[in-house]
């Protein structure tokens, strides 16, 4: 996958906050069809550091009745990028 | 931040003279306070902001500092320009009159490790030696209201009170009502409206007429006497101290209509018995030398008062604040037409005059300026107070000479913020009476003052005419002696009523 388009934008959530700070985990939301290899390359060769470990997840938002059928239920990506020690991301 | 620890370290200010009564302050506000701001801002507004994603007051610094940072750096800066500037003044004293005025304030920037310098002008209030107050010599024009005087009123009573009869074709005196439209330089149209009320200046008025708030010396011969429908055009130029920026001293053309005409009958003496409820001549005759004789009082008062603040003003030298000046020629018709309003003139006749004074120079402005300071010191110093209950009578004392409501009158001065204006009047006439008090007063005839008075006008024209123009400080010791017409009706005020026709 072409790498410009793995990465949505950093999740900026008091949550993802501390995880930075206190963890070096950094939060994105990703493509849903992006894998850990492509977000690891993504993070490496956009902001230049090391990546460790890449821990994804996908949700899928909630399905409502409308009336005309139904809506949502679109899946997105979120990737929690552990970065090797000494490293870090400017998000702010 | 604390307050103790700004306080122990100060800022940096440096004071200069910019002009008469004008200061440029130099403010260098310590780099280590304008952290202290900074960061008092962000703590402020971290324990406030909400931002998606965090909880209330948990949102990181920094966040912060990148979302809102301009805007903290603003209001910082706000703040700490007008604390540093009070303090300021405070510190050195200084007695501000007026705003503040800086030409590159925006230009002014907040960077945390940074000073921030910043400079205004201001002006104080002028420094001058107080003449002294006991003993000035003051002469009191006796004034007796004669038979002759109470029939000339009675006659003037009777054309007050008379009624309006429509007429087809124009005669000098009767009122035009219509669509005017003024128009100033490079064809701008600054006023148009309908219902405009112009007098065609009557025979004994040599052709000087006001139209639109302007007075034009021929006005008769350009208005003519047109009938309902003629359009004329009247062309004249924008006195010196018209409101109106564009419009001073430059070419004004006023396009009037004339829809009606209307000419004033005079009542007859039986019709103002009748009306005013009087049981016979002779009774209301008394009535109108009663009231004569109060307006007379009043004139014999203000005739000594302008005694005692043309003294003032002569024995005083000051250098007065320019910005200042030319905002107080605006205020001072709205000054002169209260004290118009008091003396009981007829209102048509007050916009008469204060179109007349509009066209004075700004040497009135300065006078009536330099008299303000003067009096404000004097009433210090005499320990002259006002209270509200004497500005309620004086707005009664008015309404009753207007024969309005003084509840009415009262909210008109509020809502063209005029009551400001009274207080200080009173406070004027308070401080000169109390001169008075102390006065040597000497008693003179009505001719013999006059005479005196018109002495004194002339001497003052000549003598303007031979000066050199426009020195503040001199200025005001020659009251709208530059120009002839504005001292007409300054002679004119001068006079006591008894005396006019």
């Amino acid at each position: 996958m072409d790498l410009t388009y793995v990465i949505k934008r950093p999740l900026l959530t008091e949550k993802s906050t501390v995880e930075s700070s206190e963890r070096n985990r950094f939060c994105f939301e990703v493509d849903p069809r992006a894998s850990k290899d492509d977000v690891k390359k993504a993070v490496e060769t956009l902001y230049k550091v090391s990546v460790e470990k890449v821990n994804t997840l996908i949700t899928r938002s909630r399905i409502k009745r409308v009336r005309t059928g139904l809506t949502g239920g679109k899946l997105s990506k979120k990737a929690f990028v552990r970065l090797k020690e000494g490293q870090t991301i400017e998000l702010f | 931040m604390s307050s103790s620890t700004v306080a122990e370290r100060p800022n940096k200010v440096e004071i200069t003279d910019a002009g008469p009564s004008r200061k440029k302050l130099r403010i260098e506000i310590p780099k280590e306070t304008v952290a202290e701001q900074l960061s008092g801002h962000l703590d402020s507004l971290s324990i406030e902001a909400e931002l998606p994603g965090f909880r209330k007051g948990h949102v990181p610094r920094r966040l912060l500092e990148k979302k809102f940072g301009t805007l903290v750096r603003k209001n910082a800066k706000e703040q700490m320009l007008a604390s540093a500037f009070s303090r300021a003044v405070e510190d050195n004293k200084l007695k501000v009159i007026g705003t503040p005025t800086s030409q590159d304030m925006d230009k002014v920037e907040v960077d945390e490790g940074k000073p921030m310098v910043f400079e205004v002008e201001v002006e104080v209030l002028p420094e001058f030696t107080l003449p002294s107050l006991d003993g000035i010599a003051v002469k009191r024009p006796r004034v007796d209201v004669t038979d002759a005087m109470v029939d000339s009123e009675m006659h003037k009573l009777c054309v007050t009170e008379g009624r309006l009869e429509e007429r087809q074709e124009t005669e000098p005196g009767d009122y035009l009502t219509g669509h005017a439209r003024m128009i100033g330089p490079g064809g701008k149209v600054f006023f148009e409206q309908d219902g405009i009320v112009v007098q065609a200046p009557a025979k004994d008025r040599d052709g000087k007429g006001m139209i639109v708030g302007l007075v034009v010396d021929d006005l008769g011969a350009q208005l003519g006497l047109p009938k309902p429908g003629q359009k004329v055009t009247v062309k004249t130029t924008g006195p010196e101290n018209h409101e109106v920026e564009d419009l001073r001293g430059q070419p004004v053309t006023v396009e009037y209509t004339p829809a009606r005409i209307d000419r004033i009958i005079p009542a007859t003496v039986d019709e103002l018995i009748a009306r005013f409820g009087f049981p016979d001549a002779a009774s209301m005759k008394d009535a109108v030398r009663q009231r004569m004789q109060q307006r007379a009082a009043v004139e014999q008062q203000t005739a000594m008062r302008q005694q005692v603040a043309r003294h003032l003003l002569e024995g005083t030298k000051m250098d007065l604040p320019e910005r200042l000046t030319a905002q107080q020629a605006g205020r001072a018709l709205e000054r002169r037409r209260l004290e118009l309003m008091y003396r009981g003139m007829d209102p048509a006749k007050v916009e008469e005059q204060v179109a007349q004074l509009r066209a004075a120079s700004a040497m009135e402005a300065v006078r009536d300026l330099k008299l303000t300071f003067i009096i404000d010191r004097a009433s210090e110093s005499l320990g002259v107070r006002v209270s509200d209950m004497e500005v309620n009578g004086r707005i009664a004392q008015m309404a009753a000479e207007r024969n309005e409501r003084p509840e009415k009158l009262r909210q008109q001065l509020i809502s063209s913020n005029q009551i400001q204006g009274v207080y200080m009047q009173i406070r004027e006439h308070k401080t000169l009476d109390a001169i008075i008090a102390k006065a040597k007063l000497e008693e003179v005839s009505v001719e013999d003052y006059n005479k005196e008075i018109a002495e004194q006008s002339k001497a003052a024209r000549e003598k303007s005419k031979s000066a050199k123009p426009a020195k503040t400080d001199d200025a005001g010791d020659k009251p709208a002696a530059a120009k002839p017409a504005p001292k007409k009706a300054k002679d004119d005020e001068d006079k006591p009523k008894s005396k006019k026709k």
